[in-house]
């Protein structure tokens, strides 16, 4: 079967005219259904924010061949403009926050906020060379990076005031030094940390943190 | 069932049939265990799938487990270049090339970079990880220990059996293969002592049923035969004359089988079965004439008397069954046939050979004594005409207030699958993802690979209408199978092994990649552009079957049906469909061509029941030559039915289109009564023996059809409720409205 671009929705109960569509886009080796079996979606619902969620899984070749961004945008947003919303937001997981900042990186404007959970932000060797050069900002272009990890660090670098960004991760997390790099950029009240590692006991503790912080409300 | 379908049934009611007999669902079997704790229970999955796949019954076993897609995997594998849309021109060149290993390297730290690891020297450009997607099987249950574990913690198993499910013995055995496997893998789990096996899927479903209907039948047909035989041995006290009885029915089945096997050329089971039922009333033929023959009255005497009546009785039934010969359906033309040919020939036998072979002197002794209580109602004069008004005119009244209609819309009812299965199989498939499929793009070819070629080019489509959110997904034989123009296409975009290295050692010039890694890249495509071009053989078994689920050869043409999934909003696609200049390809809502078929079925059982009465009307008016005389047939038979629908709906209820093809047979049956009950009988004696022949055989009928409405099976069910409420009625309002007064 060709899943298009799996993508599950959850309504919110609470009655609302103002409504938000949250996007979830998870890592690799997760499925869609994960979302909700791992709390992720009643955590939002529990308490009472009338936020519809889209709980998606895009095939991973995808990610192998750049279309990420096209696909998601003709699949579950341009349809949910269509439908009328008009604030939506993008969390990613893992591989998933790779998808969602290059999504963010070419329709910005689209976007109220972004949810980064334990993001993938480029290989070891792009992390460990924008450490050498002294942080995310000190970037040089001359990088030896992949195309994607370029157009990332790009946009973070110049990134506009909207949409809003928040980052989570755990202290122990394999991919922690570029969250660090990230974070160092960003203010501190969208920053949560834990101290769990890549796993989704710690992105379910992080996503807590950020729903009693208020993010996604306006 | 395909004779029990319209005759000018479209492509996509074939559609319908083709889901219902073939395809991969019909293999189906679901498997789900409860009782121990999930450690335990992924340990008897395991086992019990390992005993499975040993077994050449099951085409595959799934789990979840390593095994459970092996072989589909291996074979995505090895024929990754020829099945992926991704190869083609300018994939395999420098630039196509260095963006692939520029991909790969940055995602190589994500958590993707474990499954990339392990393919990328001999796939760099993710062909096996974008077949992926469309080859496997869907997402699949949650699975702990690696083995599918559903909501509440039933572990699920997912079985193809070599068999189809309406090869019901091979399916029985396969379902005994998989008690035997489930009893001696829970012998050998320690813990698992309490373990459940539960199965459903249309196999299971088709072993229940058989099961069910041949103990029903059994049990109910040795009890009603018993309950015959007792009252007629009653009435006759004579063995020989009981058999003798049985000899218009079985003459007439003997001739209708062979009409319909003349004008149809094969006879369908159902016709058979049904058609049985039909002409059981050429039983009462005997039974009017054994009954009516007084003491020292010779048979042919008796005749002469009965037979006008008789010979009425007949023509009104063969007159109303016939209007079943202007179905749509196949199967209703067949059983009209076949009822008209079996009365016909079981009159004919009860007019000219049972005389002839009645013992001499023959009078059933024990008749009068069963006229009793009905000559007691018969004998009530004032009260009896305002009550039957009265009971048909309440239930008519009651019918025409029914709320939402009399006919049955839900298709579910007719289905023979008990409630309590329904369920376990909505939960199981549920939980194993394995959803029913409504929406279906349908279209037909010349020949093998031009349908897979137009498969192409719906898949082209359908991507379109999933990649802007209008289907959830999609499947078409091409994905399978793709054309052997396409493979041979996918072939010439792979470069010799000369450019294909030339090309690589520029575009991963500055990546960190280690010479050589890439060898076994090199060696597959070579491979790949001189394999052979796959066919349906090459496939796996679980691939073939999936592939013939979608690609049907009937006759000389090809049938695609290609299943889509979460069509959101079913108008835009099928307008979508309709854009796209495929010809013939029609878009298919299964569960509207249900409902369209269940009118269809509903409409025309009420036709033929409404013009078989009307043509009753009229034959009984050629007989009887008199407007009051068939009045005093037909009111009694008209509030037998009113009052049976109305006792059928009681409380809400539906009319199956069983019942109403009962309401037939009531008439059929009842009319017998009524022109008895009306005759002329200018001897009290010989219409008290006439009133015993009508009590005996209904008494007969309404015991057989009476059993019949125990049955489990709603056919059965509904035609016996539906036969005996009315024949007693028809037998008690016949009576009540007798004109002719009998003595006090």
């Amino acid at each position: 079967m060709t899943q298009a671009f799996t993508c599950l929705h959850h309504r919110a109960p609470a009655l609302a005219t103002d409504r938000a569509l949250l996007v979830m886009l998870p890592g690799a080796g997760i499925e869609a259904a994960d979302f909700a079996a791992r709390g992720m979606i009643s955590a939002v619902h529990d308490r009472g924010l009338p936020i519809d969620i889209a709980a998606t899984c895009p095939e991973l070749d995808l990610y192998l061949d750049g279309d990420i961004t096209a696909a998601l945008h003709s699949a579950v947003i341009t349809p949910a403009i269509a439908q009328g919303y008009r604030r939506i937001w993008l969390l990613g997981i893992s591989l998933g926050g790779m998808g969602a900042l290059l999504y963010a990186s070419i329709h910005a404007t689209l976007l109220e906020g972004v949810i980064l959970l334990a993001p993938f932000l480029g290989t070891q060797g792009t992390i460990a060379a924008l450490e050498a050069a002294g942080g995310l900002n000190a970037w040089p272009p001359t990088l030896g990076a992949t195309a994607p990890e370029r157009q990332m660090l790009a946009w973070l670098q110049n990134r506009p005031p909207r949409p809003k960004l928040y980052l989570g991760y755990g202290e122990a997390d394999r991919f922690a030094r570029g969250h660090r790099l990230l974070a160092a950029t960003m203010p501190a009240s969208h920053v949560m940390t834990e101290m769990g590692g890549h796993d989704w006991e710690t992105w379910a503790a992080l996503w807590g943190q950020m729903l009693d912080a208020g993010a996604v409300e306006r | 069932m395909a004779a029990f379908l319209p005759r000018s049934s479209s492509i996509a009611q074939q559609a319908l049939t083709d889901q219902v007999n073939n395809g991969a669902a019909a293999h189906l079997v679901l498997l789900g265990i409860q009782g121990a704790p999930p450690q335990v229970l992924a340990r008897l999955s395991r086992d019990l799938a390992s005993r499975l796949r040993r077994q050449p019954a099951f085409i595959d076993v799934e789990n979840g487990d390593e095994q459970s897609f092996a072989g589909i995997q291996r074979f995505v594998w090895t024929n990754r270049y020829l099945l992926s849309p991704g190869v083609m021109s300018g994939r395999f060149t420098q630039a196509g090339l260095h963006a692939a290993l520029e991909n790969d390297l940055g995602l190589l730290g994500s958590d993707m970079g474990a499954a990339l690891q392990a393919s990328l020297a001999a796939d760099p450009t993710g062909e096996a990880l974008r077949l992926a997607g469309a080859l496997a099987p869907g997402a699949g249950p949650p699975s702990a220990d690696g083995i599918w574990l559903g909501a509440d913690g039933t572990a699920l198993l997912l079985v193809h059996t070599a068999a189809p499910g309406f090869d019901i013995d091979r399916t029985q055995s396969a379902l005994a293969l998989i008690s035997q496997a489930f009893a001696a893998a829970r012998g050998a789990t320690p813990g698992a002592g309490a373990a459940r096996l539960a199965e459903t899927g249309p196999g299971v479903f088709a072993v229940h049923i058989r099961d069910t209907t041949r103990s029903d039948v059994t049990r109910l047909s040795i009890l009603a035969t018993a309950g015959a035989v007792c009252l007629l041995l009653f009435a006759y006290r004579s063995p020989i004359v009981l058999l003798l009885g049985l000899l218009p029915v079985a003459t007439g089945a003997l001739a209708a089988t062979a009409a319909v096997a003349l004008a149809f050329g094969f006879v369908h089971g159902i016709t058979l079965g049904f058609g049985v039922t039909l002409i059981g009333e050429s039983l009462d033929y005997a039974i009017y004439l054994f009954t009516q023959t007084a003491p020292g009255e010779t048979p042919r005497h008796t005749l002469a008397r009965i037979w006008p009546t008789l010979r009425l009785g007949a023509a009104t039934s063969v007159v109303g069954f016939s209007a079943m010969l202007f179905s749509s359906f196949v199967g209703f033309a067949q059983l009209g046939l076949f009822s008209i040919t079996g009365l016909a020939a079981a009159a004919c036998v009860t007019r000219f050979v049972l005389p002839h072979l009645m013992p001499r002197g023959f009078f059933a002794p024990g008749s009068n004594l069963l006229a009793k209580p009905l000559l007691a109602v018969m004998r009530r004069r004032n009260w009896r005409g305002p009550i039957v008004a009265a009971l048909a005119l309440a239930a008519a009244a009651a019918l025409l207030t029914h709320r939402g209609g009399l006919g049955d819309g839900n298709l579910a009812n007719l289905s023979p699958i008990p409630q309590a299965d329904q369920a376990l199989d909505q939960t199981l498939r549920h939980d194993l993802g394995v959803s029913d499929q409504r929406y279906f793009a349908v279209f037909q070819a010349a020949d093998e690979q031009k349908a897979l070629q137009e498969s192409e080019a719906l898949g082209a489509t359908l991507q379109n209408l999933a990649t802007t959110g209008k289907l959830g997904g999609f499947d078409v034989p091409s994905a399978t199978l793709p054309s052997a123009r396409t493979q041979r296409a996918r072939q010439d975009a792979l470069p010799d092994a000369a450019a294909l290295r030339a090309a690589f050692t520029q575009a991963s010039a500055n990546l960190p990649f280690r010479p050589n890694l890439f060898a076994p890249f090199f060696a597959d495509v070579a491979q790949a552009r001189a394999a052979p071009l796959l066919t349906q053989s090459s496939l796996p078994p679980a691939l073939q079957l999936r592939l013939q689920s979608m690609l049907l050869h009937e006759g000389n043409g090809w049938t695609v049906i290609a299943p889509l999934t979460a069509v959101a909003d079913p108008t835009s696609v099928a307008a979508a469909l309709a854009a796209a200049h495929l010809p013939g390809l029609q878009f298919v809502d299964l569960d509207q061509q249900s409902a369209n078929l269940l009118r269809v079925f509903q409409t025309d059982a009420w036709h033929l029941a409404t013009f078989g009465s009307l043509a009753i009307l009229a034959i009984l008016l050629a007989g009887l030559r008199a407007p009051r005389r068939v009045a005093a047939v037909a009111a009694p038979l008209a509030a037998a039915v009113i009052v049976t629908a109305a006792l059928l709906t009681l409380g809400g209820g539906k009319l199956s289109i069983f019942m109403v093809v009962g309401f037939l047979l009531i008439i059929a049956v009842g009319s017998n009564y009524c022109l008895f009950f009306e005759r002329a009988e200018p001897d009290p004696k010989m219409h008290e023996r006439a009133i015993a022949s009508i009590t005996l055989a209904n008494l007969c009928t309404v015991s057989a059809y009476g059993l019949m409405s125990l049955s489990r099976i709603p056919v059965l069910h509904d035609i016996g409720m539906t036969v005996a409420i009315g024949t007693f009625l028809s037998l008690i309002f016949g009576a009540a409205l007798s004109a002719r007064r009998l003595r006090a």
